[in-house]
């Protein structure tokens, strides 16, 4: 696949969302949209665009949830079921985040696991966004909607809870990138990641927008996590952005 | 403790998303939903509608109607009143005219043609007797709906409902009847698992594990009787269990204005026939019986297995049980009453409600009470059993059980005593075992108690059946229907596991937020239920 060197588009409203009938369990299709639209609206909203192409969401009996590469429109599979909307938002903003960083155009390389720990932050970053909003706004598909917010933050809390939190991060990165490098589907290692940026990216949302610019360049030559940043800081410089955030990342990891 | 007695729809998410996905397709189906009497059929194909208002953001166009046990003629009557009722005699030509089963199935054919979801209750009906013609008629007009698939944009389709499980095998299954291999999709309903059950207590003030268990013990899960009982206003507000009981029984079935006060007998008559119903009577005056006492009490010559296949296999009212320590023959196999609400209503409340006629209900109640406690012991191993089943299954468990003995409990070959564990579960990959002893108390986990518990599982141990378990890790764990903290610790210092309902309702629960369901709610059903 060749990567494509453009800027991101601006925000498109008509890129839809297709809910594909199937067993959801106890729901209409009409809620199950609702909940998926307030998801990609926050993340479309801190990406600063919507998903470059339509998306396409299927209920599966898999393992976990998934996104399938190279389909246009976007397939992504989803485990969740019935009303346990903040599953929903957990699955569809991990996988949408991949979808924002056009995640097929370069599949296999070593710094994989970084794009997987910013989608482990995406789930985080919506489920407390979506704690707020639900609460504020009314949701008139979405039965009980404002009493159910605080689910969310609960929920990302109780995920935030199985993950360590190093107290050194450089120390801890040293001793794990091999890991993730070998294995970026570490979910244990990919949320401390996540959660060591919470809190930066729920000050500052606007710090999404680079990650739009990731897999816009073959990261196979940058041999190490440092090189692979500095290529992206590159990118987004060369688009008269300030890399903030790879240089962030840099500074939280002591690189 | 108080619980609403505003009723929901309960349970059942994974075959209401399975009709609610065939209800969206824009393929017409020809459906089946079998399950006994009072467990939910109607109440789920409405929920699917309901949803699927929700959905389309109007309602979809659907006729309900239940078929009467009488002639041709009436069900037309039905039919037609039916129509009208749903303002759909635009889609039946000559509605007027209609008076005859080939009527009817022509009117099904035109409403499901024009996109109408047509809903046929109490199809076992047709098995045999006057309406034993309408299954051919529909099958002409299923074949000419599903070659046009429905006809043009038509988003209609035909569900039929059937509670004699045997009778709607023999309408779908057996290959010379003329609906074989027509259905597009198949539902079976059993009973509520225990997850809905937790669920429907906490919602409706029975949250408090011996109530929990006394409602188990009367209705086990079907889901119309836990309906009658959300109806009932005040228990919430009945301190001691004994009053409360008391009073549940005699709402429910023993005053004249009882809503189940003829249930038991309704259902033995309209499911049973009489060979299957001497068998559940016989089996209800001992609670167990052999294959050779069960004879006994039918006339010779009458078919004991063809029965005893229907209440096992058909219906799962009567459970067959193999021995322990023993081979896979029949002639060593018991029978006892499986359905929770038919052993109770046999056991005690029939008596009951026919003391009830001539007697006081206080008094009535007076006897009935130590009848319901010893129920709830024998309900609570089977609870224990499905929870621990349940739990595994879920992946919500303590234990991951591969397996469980199953049977009964005889005298093992060359033993020397007899040998009772309520549980034997184990895992075989992790080489675990878990012996469980249940009681109905805590008080009953006493030291004579769990020596004798310790004796029967060393006893099993020394058997060819347990002697592969000797060198597995074992656990030992008591079940109550609710521990003290004190007790619970006081037996866990002792090496004890303390497992009770709370315990189970953790495991089963959901373990994360579920949203409300918004306006679904159950309505009566329509046509009602007698005759």
């Amino acid at each position: 696949m060749i990567a494509a060197a453009t800027a991101p588009e601006r925000p498109n409203p008509g890129v839809s969302l297709t809910i594909v009938n199937g067993n959801w369990g106890a729901t209409s299709l009409r809620a199950i949209r609702a909940v998926l639209e307030s998801t990609r609206d926050v993340m479309a909203e801190a990406f600063g665009r919507p998903p470059d192409a339509p998306v396409r969401v299927s209920p599966w009996n898999g393992a976990g949830s998934l996104v399938v590469q190279d389909k246009r429109p976007y397939e992504i599979l989803l485990t969740a079921r019935d009303r346990y909307w903040s599953r929903y938002v957990y699955q569809f903003s991990y996988r949408l985040c991949h979808v924002m960083a056009r995640f097929d155009l370069y599949k296999a390389h070593g710094h994989k696991w970084f794009e997987g720990s910013l989608c482990e932050l995406a789930s985080l970053f919506v489920l407390h966004r979506l704690a707020r909003i639900w609460a504020e706004r009314p949701f008139p598909d979405i039965a009980g909607a404002a009493g159910f917010a605080p689910n969310h933050r609960s929920y990302a809390e109780e995920r935030a809870q199985r993950y360590e939190r190093p107290a050194n991060l450089p120390e801890w990165l040293g001793e794990n990138v091999d890991i993730l490098q070998a294995d970026p589907s570490r979910h244990d290692l990919a949320g401390v990641v996540a959660l060591a940026l919470l809190n930066r990216f729920l000050e500052d949302p606007s710090l999404w927008s680079e990650c739009a610019w990731l897999n816009r360049w073959d990261p196979e030559a940058d041999e190490t996590f440092r090189d692979y940043l500095d290529s992206w800081t590159a990118r987004l410089r060369a688009s008269g952005r300030e890399g903030r955030t790879p240089a962030m990342v840099k500074e939280m990891f002591g690189l | 403790m108080a619980g609403s007695n505003d009723w929901g729809f309960y349970g059942r998410r994974e075959e209401l998303g399975h009709l609610l996905e065939i209800l969206r397709g824009r393929r017409w189906f020809f459906g089946a939903i079998r399950g006994r009497r009072r467990i939910g059929k109607t109440a789920l194909v409405q929920q699917a509608l309901t949803a699927l208002e929700q959905d389309e953001g109007s309602e979809r166009n659907v006729l309900f109607f239940q078929l009467p046990d009488s002639d041709p003629a009436d069900v037309a009557a039905v039919f037609r009143r039916a129509v009208r009722d749903a303002e759909l005699q635009d889609s039946v030509r000559d509605l007027d005219g209609l008076r005859d089963l080939p009527g009817v199935a022509a009117g099904v054919g035109s409403l499901c043609a024009a996109g109408v979801v047509v809903a046929i209750d109490e199809f076992q009906l047709c098995h045999r007797g006057p309406l034993a013609g309408l299954p051919s008629l529909l099958q002409a007009q299923v074949d000419r709906l599903q070659e046009n698939d429905g006809g043009q944009g038509s988003r209609g389709g035909l569900i039929v409902l059937g509670s004699v499980q045997t009778e709607m095998e023999a309408l779908f299954e057996d290959r010379r009847a003329p609906l074989f291999g027509r259905t597009t999709f198949s539902l079976a309903l059993g009973p509520w698992d225990l997850r809905t059950i937790f669920e429907v207590c906490e919602t409706h003030g029975a949250n408090e594990p011996l109530r929990c268990l006394t409602l188990w013990t009367l209705f086990g899960g079907v889901p119309r009787y836990w309906r009658h009982f959300a109806g009932l206003d005040g228990l919430g507000a009945i301190a001691e269990w004994s009053d409360w009981a008391t009073e549940v029984c005699a709402r429910l079935f023993l005053r004249s204005d009882a809503p189940l006060r003829d249930e038991g007998d309704t259902l033995l008559g309209r499911e049973l026939r009489r060979g299957s119903l001497a068998i559940v009577r016989t089996l209800a005056e001992r609670r167990v019986r052999s294959h050779a006492q069960l004879r006994q009490s039918l006339p010779a010559g009458n078919g004991l297995g063809r029965y005893l296949k229907t209440l096992v296999q058909d219906l799962r009212l009567v459970e067959k049980e193999l021995p322990v320590f023993a081979s896979d023959r029949s002639g060593d196999a018991r029978y006892l009453v499986a359905d929770p609400f038919l052993r109770a209503w046999l056991a005690a409340l029939q008596p009951a409600c026919q003391r009830a006629r001539t007697a006081p209900v206080p008094v009535v109640t007076a006897r009935l009470l130590p009848q319901l406690r010893t129920l709830e012991g024998l309900a609570f191993e089977r609870m224990v059993r499905e929870a621990t089943e349940e739990a595994s299954r879920t992946g919500g468990g303590d234990f991951p059980v591969t397996d469980l003995v199953r049977g009964y409990w005889n005298r093992p070959r060359g033993g020397d005593g007899s040998i009772e564990i309520d549980l034997v579960a184990w895992n075989e990959d992790g080489q675990r075992v878990r012996f469980g002893s249940c009681k109905r108390s805590e008080a009953q986990h006493d030291r004579t108690s769990r020596r004798h518990f310790r004796r029967h599982v060393e006893g099993f141990l020394s058997t060819r059946a347990g002697n592969r378990f000797r060198t597995w890790a074992r656990e030992f764990a008591l079940f109550a229907p609710v521990f003290s903290p004190h007790r619970r610790s006081e037996l866990e210092d002792g090496g004890w596991l303390c497992r009770d309902l709370a315990d189970f309702r953790r495991m089963l629960g959901d373990n994360e937020p579920l949203g409300p369901n918004g306006d679904w709610k159950v309505s009566e059903k329509i046509g009602g239920e007698g005759r």
